[in-house]
């Protein structure tokens, strides 16, 4: 499973961008999306478009959290979406499969390759809830941070590490 | 669009499209001048010699233009012109609907088979028809002049203008034309590569609304070049048209003997195929040779004999030449199969080669002869034929069946096996001879119906009555088959059952008023129906019967109906559409693959909303539906980009610039688009799209560098360059070198970035330098 994670600013635009692998399963944690070189713009395409359905979702559901709200089937991409009070959106694509695990990291728990395998089961929904719910703390923060200004990209180093250790404790 | 670092410029993005809006349009207002008509100013486009880029130009025009003229045959020369009004602005939405209606509502119409004697098929061949008497009434046949009335089941008359048969040689519609499956979508890869080869470096404008010419010519040929069936009537004859001639020499025998091959000899039908169907029989009379007044006598005993399915046709022999003033032209056929289609192609460029291009002429009068026989063959005899058969099967089995008692037979023969067949056969109808099988009508080892089984007729009834655009009976014995179907593990009929279920329902035109708004109607089914019976159909044509060529057609009659009934559905199309795609239907990088992605892109686009109400309602609270706001704008430019991208790697760069010009007038309707789509919002995706429209720019600018040698660099009025054309080149290849530093990572001012975009239509000029650095961009950008 690859993730690409972004937060998009009210006027959509990329406030912070993040690619990982799952660390689960014996996963590296690196990406091995399936469109290879191509995936770096083509993962910024996906998002984009499923901004659409954010904004037709965050009026249908009174949570934050609005699960997947998104498919592109040719690179079996889902996309899931947290939204925050401020109408910034974290987005999540995830993408399954990718090269196989080593031969030897058998010794995985059935949940931890549900997630990695299956990105629909309530398993990998609960996780990423997590992750989102995680990266929401942090990103709080972040924004009281005074030298931060209102909308623009999150540079902090710390925010990054934050997030790619929820990515690894949860992903 | 060109990126700009420097947001504060305020450079719209629009702006820096605009040449490549221009180029394409530039090009087809020049090519639509073809060096026939135009007397100056049309310049070569390709080195080839003018006779036979008319001709060939004139073929295609003929058969793309009909697309913006779906009521009336325009003529030839009028035809060559339509190609412009493709691109008007003016065409609205209603009208593409209606046309994609109109071509799925004329594709399912009647096949008549045509079995000549001898004598006939060489009349034909004297009047310089080398196919056969069939291919001499085969043009006239696909729309019947004046209005054809049909009445439904209820009695409710309805008149048609554009009702049509089609002719086919009675032998092929009883064997089928070899080509299955697979071969069949290869076939028509085949065809549309053909066509766009021919047209390379034109561009056919059109709107996201509006279909591709070569999209449509891709599902036209798709719906006609399905060999006939065990499991659909559609391809089956609904009426056979025997014909003599005046010079046949014992014609009754002829006839009786032509008769009975239809009836048991070679021709007989396959045990699945209705051999029940009409006989009509037709008198060619030869008015260079033979005295009228015996063909009349002859005509006269005819019709004692056979009553009163008889046609006295008069057709001079003699072949019209172009000196003819009494000619004209044949009308170009629409219906080919991807097959002959080909093969036609084929042999006119053959023939171009040998520098004789006969465009088949025939004599007014034979032509209006042939009409007023059509509309005899159609309004007197098929017409009521078929109306009675379905009214006939109606009142015997699908009434039964439908009522409480035949639920309770449907039943009985489930659970009481042969009890309740019994008495199924016994109530339905006298004349059906029965079957052996114990266990149902249902041959699993041949995988058919016999053609008496009810099962098997009442298919017919829904296929006649969707041929006489009765949807609601159609759409009601389909349903009602479905259950037959699944319970006897027919997967073919199965499938075709649910294809015919989504396209009759979709087809109502009683439904289609209420459902056009936003919610679907209560009396259309709900549209997880549809997206199941949809899944049913692909699913057993693709993995069942393996036949993919059936599974795209379901697939995209279905997309096509269902895209323009409101927002949810064209949800589902664009679904669908993608479905399709990522079944392989049409592999990747071909042209078919293309124009179905195009067609996502169109699904998606089709109902955003206009722009005064994005701006306006997005601000304040949404309406209370929730589903105004809704819109899939960015799905939609992606998939323009997508299907761009692809062009390119297609090399049709003329294409990719108009969906790339899609592409961006969509983003461009975005709130935020500025920010978002920059080298400050989304990096890479910025980027590509600046490789992209970089890559179409060079390969266009060398298209025309090949075309109009240097002629183009007229649109540049805001810095005028010198006439020297070295000059140009020198300025361009600069300008291209700025673009590519760029695209590097390294932001130049703002006052560059002005120059660059001024420049556009000059580098649309010589500029071969530039060939070796475009081409790895365009290579290079892999999309999966």
């Amino acid at each position: 499973m690859s993730y690409y994670f972004v937060v998009v600013s009210p006027t959509d635009t990329p406030m912070f961008e993040y690619t990982f692998g799952t660390s689960k399963a014996g996963g590296s944690g690196q990406a091995h999306f399936r469109n290879g070189e191509s995936s770096r713009y083509m993962n910024q395409f996906i998002i984009h478009a499923a901004i659409d359905v954010a904004e037709e979702v965050q009026w249908l559901s009174p949570n934050m959290w609005l699960k997947v709200i998104d498919h592109y089937a040719p690179t079996n991409s889902h996309i899931s979406c947290f939204m925050t009070g401020t109408n910034v959106r974290f987005m999540l694509l995830h993408q399954p499969g990718g090269p196989p695990a080593a031969a030897g990291s058998r010794t995985s728990t059935l949940s931890s390759s549900s997630i990695a395998q299956n990105p629909l089961s309530p398993q990998t929904d609960e996780a990423i809830r997590q992750f989102m719910t995680e990266v929401y703390e942090v990103w709080v923060k972040t924004m009281m941070n005074p030298f931060y200004k209102i909308g623009d990209e999150i540079k902090s180093p710390a925010f990054r590490a934050r997030v790619a250790a929820a990515g690894r404790k949860w992903l | 669009m060109t990126s700009q670092g420097d947001g504060s410029a305020g450079q719209p993005p629009t702006d820096s499209s605009l040449p490549t809006l221009d180029i394409p349009k530039t090009r087809s207002i020049a090519t639509n001048e073809s060096p026939e008509t135009s007397s100056t100013s049309s310049l070569p486009l390709r080195p080839a010699s003018p006779s036979l880029l008319a001709s060939r130009s004139s073929t295609l025009s003929g058969i793309l233009s009909r697309s913006s003229s779906p009521n009336g045959r325009s003529s030839l020369s009028l035809s060559r012109f339509a190609r412009s009004s493709t691109a008007s602005p003016l065409s609205n939405i209603a009208d593409s609907n209606d046309e994609t209606r109109t071509l799925i509502v004329r594709s399912f119409s009647p096949v008549v088979g045509v079995l000549a004697s001898e004598e006939a098929d060489n009349l034909a061949r004297e009047k310089g028809f080398q196919h056969g008497f069939a291919s001499v009434i085969q043009p006239y046949g696909e729309r019947v002049p004046g209005k054809v009335v049909v009445r439904d089941s209820v009695g409710a008359s309805r008149s048609w203008e554009d009702f049509g048969v089609r002719f086919l040689n009675l032998k092929d519609s009883i064997q089928g034309q070899a080509g299955r499956g697979p071969e069949i979508l290869d076939t028509l890869e085949d065809l549309v590569e053909q066509y766009l080869e021919q047209h390379t470096g034109e561009y056919i404008s059109h709107g996201f609304h509006e279909m591709s010419p070569y999209y449509r010519l891709f599902l036209s040929r798709l719906l006609s070049s399905q060999p006939p069936s065990q499991h659909e009537a559609f391809s089956h004859p609904v009426a056979a048209v025997i014909t003599i001639s005046s010079s046949t020499p014992s014609p009754i025998e002829t006839l009786r003997n032509l008769y009975a091959q239809t009836a048991q000899g070679g021709l007989a039908p396959p045990p699945y195929a209705n051999p029940e169907y009409l006989r009509y029989y037709l008198l060619v009379h030869d008015d260079d040779k033979d005295d009228f007044a015996k063909s009349s006598a002859l005509f006269d005993q005819m019709k004692r004999h056979f009553g009163l399915h008889c046609h006295l046709l008069r057709l001079r022999s003699m072949s019209c030449s172009e000196e003819d003033q009494d000619g004209e032209e044949m009308p170009q056929q629409e219906w080919l199969s991807a097959s002959a289609d080909l093969s036609k192609l084929q042999e006119t460029t053959q023939l171009v080669e040998l520098d004789a291009i006969p465009a088949p002429r025939i004599f007014s009068t034979d032509a209006a002869a042939i009409r007023t026989f059509v509309r005899e063959l159609v309004s007197q005899s098929i017409v009521p034929y078929m109306e009675q058969r379905i009214s006939l099967w109606n009142e015997q089995i699908a009434s039964r069946r439908r009522g409480i008692s035949g639920r309770f037979m449907s039943l009985s023969k489930r659970w009481g096996g042969v009890g309740g067949l019994g008495l199924s056969r016994t109530s339905s109808a006298s004349n059906l001879s029965s079957t052996s099988s114990s266990s149902g009508n249902y041959d699993s080892l041949q995988g058919y119906y016999r053609w008496d089984a009810p099962e098997a007729l009442l298919r017919k009834l829904a296929d006649f009555a969707t041929m006489l655009r009765d949807y609601k009976l159609a759409a009601s014995t389909y349903e009602l088959l479905r259950s037959d179907y699944s319970n006897d593990k027919a997967w073919r009929y199965l499938a075709g059952a649910n294809e015919m279920c989504c396209v009759s329902n979709l087809l109502n035109p009683l439904l289609s008023s209420s459902s056009t708004s936003s919610s679907s109607s209560k009396s259309l089914p709900k549209l997880e129906t549809f997206d199941s019976m949809l899944e049913a159909s692909s699913y057993s044509y693709l993995t069942r019967c393996n036949e993919p060529a059936l599974a795209l057609r379901s697939i995209l009659l279905t997309i096509e109906l269902l895209k323009v009934r409101g927002r949810l559905a064209s949800e589902l199309a664009s679904k669908w559409a993608i479905r399709a795609l990522d079944l392989n239907l049409a592999s990747q990088g071909t042209s078919s693959h293309v124009l179905i992605s195009e067609r996502v892109a169109s699904c998606l686009a089709g109902n955003r909303p206009s722009q005064s109400s994005t701006t306006t309602i997005t601000n304040h609270h949404p309406a209370s539906t929730g589903f105004s706001l809704s819109h899939r704008t960015r799905h939609a430019a992606f998939w323009s980009l997508t299907s761009a991208e692809e062009w390119m790697k297609l090399g049709r760069a003329s294409f990719a610039a108009a969906r790339l010009d899609d592409a961006h007038e969509l983003y461009a309707e975005l709130k935020h688009h500025e920010a978002s789509i920059s080298s400050k919002g989304f990096k890479d995706m910025n980027e590509f799209m600046d490789e992209l429209s970089l890559a179409v720019r060079m390969k266009l600018g060398q298209a025309r560098q090949r075309g109009i040698s240097g002629a183009s660099a007229t649109g540049n009025l805001v810095e005028p360059l010198g006439a020297d054309p070295l000059g140009v080149s020198g300025e361009a290849e600069e300008v291209l070198e700025e673009q590519l530093e760029k695209l590097d990572g390294k932001p130049k001012g703002h006052q560059r970035q002005l120059t660059l975009n001024s420049n556009v239509d000059a580098m649309a000029g010589p500029m071969s330098p530039g060939r070796q650095r475009g081409d790895p961009l365009g290579a290079d950008d892999d999309f999966e």
